[in-house]
């Protein structure tokens, strides 16, 4: 198992190569401004080369006023011994004609489940059988359909996320032979094309082409729910339209979130777990305070990284 | 350029045919399923009259369907979960099957299997439309749902004119968000109401948040997610130069007195464009015919496509 981390600027990238990783991945899964130039990844790349690592580019949902210029470095990437992550469609499918010299992975934008992406899962299935519970759990991905399309593309790895229900049903994206590699602290709860953070802020979004303003995560808790138009009477009167009211049970069940840039995302607290055909573990240091936080969690995922190793070979030897 | 209303009983069809909609959606309960459905939407109670936001039986969709094109209006079948894995996929081709034998005019799909088996099961000609839960942001996303054999497109909330422009020289029919809409990518978000849950959630993205960072407080009940745009009457006309098919309106899952205003609004505002009426006749219409509209929308500049209130937030 590889383990492989995720950095918000090249510069972290370079600090990291003394960290026992084998992956050291940059770009951004929600951000295009987040992604860095050519000739940064082609420096970094020779860096990780000499330190014995890898460097994996991540490439995020691209609104078309960014999707030459996304293309366009796909393109001039393709040749370099890179890791490629794509979580767009539109960039998936031109990277057929691409061809990438390590294939690429699909990543967590567009493999997801209900399971892994809503904070109140339970809520929406209940009154399910098993059956549908169970494959709503599952990443989308597991669908033979939807598998042996984006094979022809050129993908060969799909992200998931460490949770035991995603986890246990991967088998079919085994079988067909892709790679699985899991998100090990965080789940994705949404995408957006617009910025809660610069919203924040009130700052505008052409500034982050110079600076990042989103290398931490912001916590939010819900306070007041937002309630909808009420049906028009005969006369047309409205007391009121939209409004905030609070709502006790709706707090309970509405769980912390994090926001990172434009992308919304809920703590994985149920990775305490073992699984053997993870061949990549994910983490992201946007979510954690220092490095020694960091060097914990690589600390624990090497512990984990033995005991799939010594299960694979007691499976082998057995 | 059409209106495509959502439609949750036969009362609505009757309804919304009667005040413009030259298309309807709607989606069907299936046995198989108990509150969420093959439709891009859960199995909830929408009014006193009994209407869920799924049809109830196929006989009612059947009527549904003889009314509607006893008036000249298609009928779409929402076929769009927005996932499909294989465990799922016989009770989605039942699903299919039965409407299919229904009669309705096209299907909408949610998911790249879904597109992927429906075009295998049903005949050639049969019009596809991709959902908005196909996230087609740029043109890459519409060559390849193009090439899966889609019809027509819905595109995402937050697109630019720009862009909007660049996506329909693509060659597939490009529909458009008419009414109300999502902060966070359709298709990519995990905030979902209105499923079948039993306790109303509010809209969860334009909720107010207590918002923090490692550092402590940052702001109190601040509306941090929320990003949706509720009108797209001033970009009406610029939508159907670039041959924009349709303006679809929201939801299902809404009583059809909340909807009807909108569809009159909108398909009166089509037909005066087409007239060769002014935008400032057009808005003192839309303002006559529903008083809130202008200190609801205009006010606040939560418009569509063009520079809103949220625009400079763009990625």
């Amino acid at each position: 198992m590889n383990i492989e981390i995720r950095v918000n600027t090249i510069e972290e990238a370079y600090t990291l190569m003394e960290f026992q990783v084998n992956i050291i991945a940059v770009g951004n899964e929600n951000c295009v401004y987040k992604v860095p130039k050519y000739d940064e990844i082609r420096d970094l790349v020779n860096e990780a080369r000499n330190n014995n690592k890898k460097i994996r580019v991540v490439f995020p949902k691209t609104p078309n006023i960014h999707f030459d210029n996304m293309l366009e470095l796909l393109e001039k990437i393709a040749n370099l011994d890179v890791l490629v992550t794509i979580n767009d469609y539109g960039l998936m499918f031109r990277a057929k004609d691409i061809k990438l010299k390590n294939g690429f992975a699909i990543g967590r934008v567009l493999a997801f489940s209900l399971l892994t992406s809503s904070p109140w899962y339970d809520l929406l299935v209940e009154g399910e059988n098993q059956e549908i519970k169970k494959a709503l759990a599952t990443s989308n991905m597991d669908s033979t359909y939807k598998l042996d399309f984006v094979k022809t593309l050129g993908a060969n790895e799909i992200e998931i996320e460490y949770l035991k229900e995603v986890c246990e049903n991967t088998e079919r994206i085994i079988e067909k032979t892709f790679k699985v590699s899991a998100h090990y602290e965080s789940c994705l709860v949404g995408y957006s094309r617009c910025c809660p953070v610069k919203k924040m802020l009130k700052e505008e979004t052409s500034t982050c082409a110079e600076e990042i303003a989103c290398s931490e995560p912001y916590y939010i808790e819900f306070k007041e729910k937002f309630n909808t138009i009420p049906v028009q009477n005969k006369k047309n009167n409205y007391n009121s339209m939209t409004h905030y009211v609070e709502d006790e049970l709706v707090k309970k069940i509405f769980t912390p979130l994090m926001v990172v840039g434009n992308g919304l995302y809920k703590k994985n607290e149920n990775n305490n777990f073992e699984y053997k055909n993870v061949s990549t573990m994910i983490i992201n240091s946007v979510f954690y305070d220092d490095k020694e936080h960091l060097e914990n969690v690589f600390e624990l995922l090497k512990i984990k990284k033995e005991i799939s190793e010594c299960s694979i070979v007691k499976k082998q030897i057995g | 350029m059409i209106v495509k209303a959502p439609v949750n009983s036969l009362r609505s069809a009757e309804l919304q045919c009667k005040y413009g909609a030259k298309e309807i959606y709607l989606g069907l309960r299936s046995d198989k399923l108990n509150r969420l459905s093959f439709s891009g939407r859960g199995s909830i109670k929408v009014d006193k009259k009994g209407s869920n936001s799924n049809i109830e039986s196929g006989e009612e969709l059947n009527k549904i369907i003889s009314h509607c094109h006893e008036k000249g209006v298609s009928v779409a079948l929402a076929a769009n979960c927005p996932s499909l894995p294989d465990a799922m996929k016989d009770g989605y081709e039942e699903y299919i099957n039965e409407v299919i034998e229904l009669g309705v005019d096209s299907i909408i799909v949610g998911d790249l299997a879904s597109l992927i088996l429906v075009r295998k099961i049903i005949p050639k000609d049969f019009y596809v439309t991709a959902s908005v839960f196909m996230e087609s942001y740029n043109i890459g996303v519409v060559q390849m749902l193009k090439h899966l054999g889609a019809n027509e497109v819905y595109i995402p909330h937050h697109l630019k004119y720009d862009e909007i422009e660049k996506i329909c020289d693509e060659g597939l029919n490009i529909g458009v968000f008419a009414n109300y809409g999502c902060s966070f990518s359709n298709g990519r978000c995990g905030l979902i109401h209105r499923w079948g849950e039993e306790i109303d959630m509010g809209i969860p993205c334009r909720a107010k948040f207590d918002i923090s960072s490692k550092n402590g407080s940052i702001k109190d009940a601040y509306p941090i997610l929320d990003f949706g745009l509720d009108c797209c009457l001033c970009t009406i006309k610029k939508l159907m130069d670039f041959n924009i098919h349709s303006l679809k309106l929201i939801d299902r899952a809404t009583p059809v007195e909340q909807v009807l205003p909108f569809t009159k609004v909108y398909s009166t505002a089509i037909k005066m464009f087409q007239e060769g009426k002014n935008l400032d006749e057009i808005k003192a219409m839309a303002f006559k015919t529903v008083p809130w509209w202008e200190n609801q929308f205009c006010a606040t500049k939560n418009c569509r496509y063009m520079d809103n209130c949220y625009s400079s937030y763009y990625i």
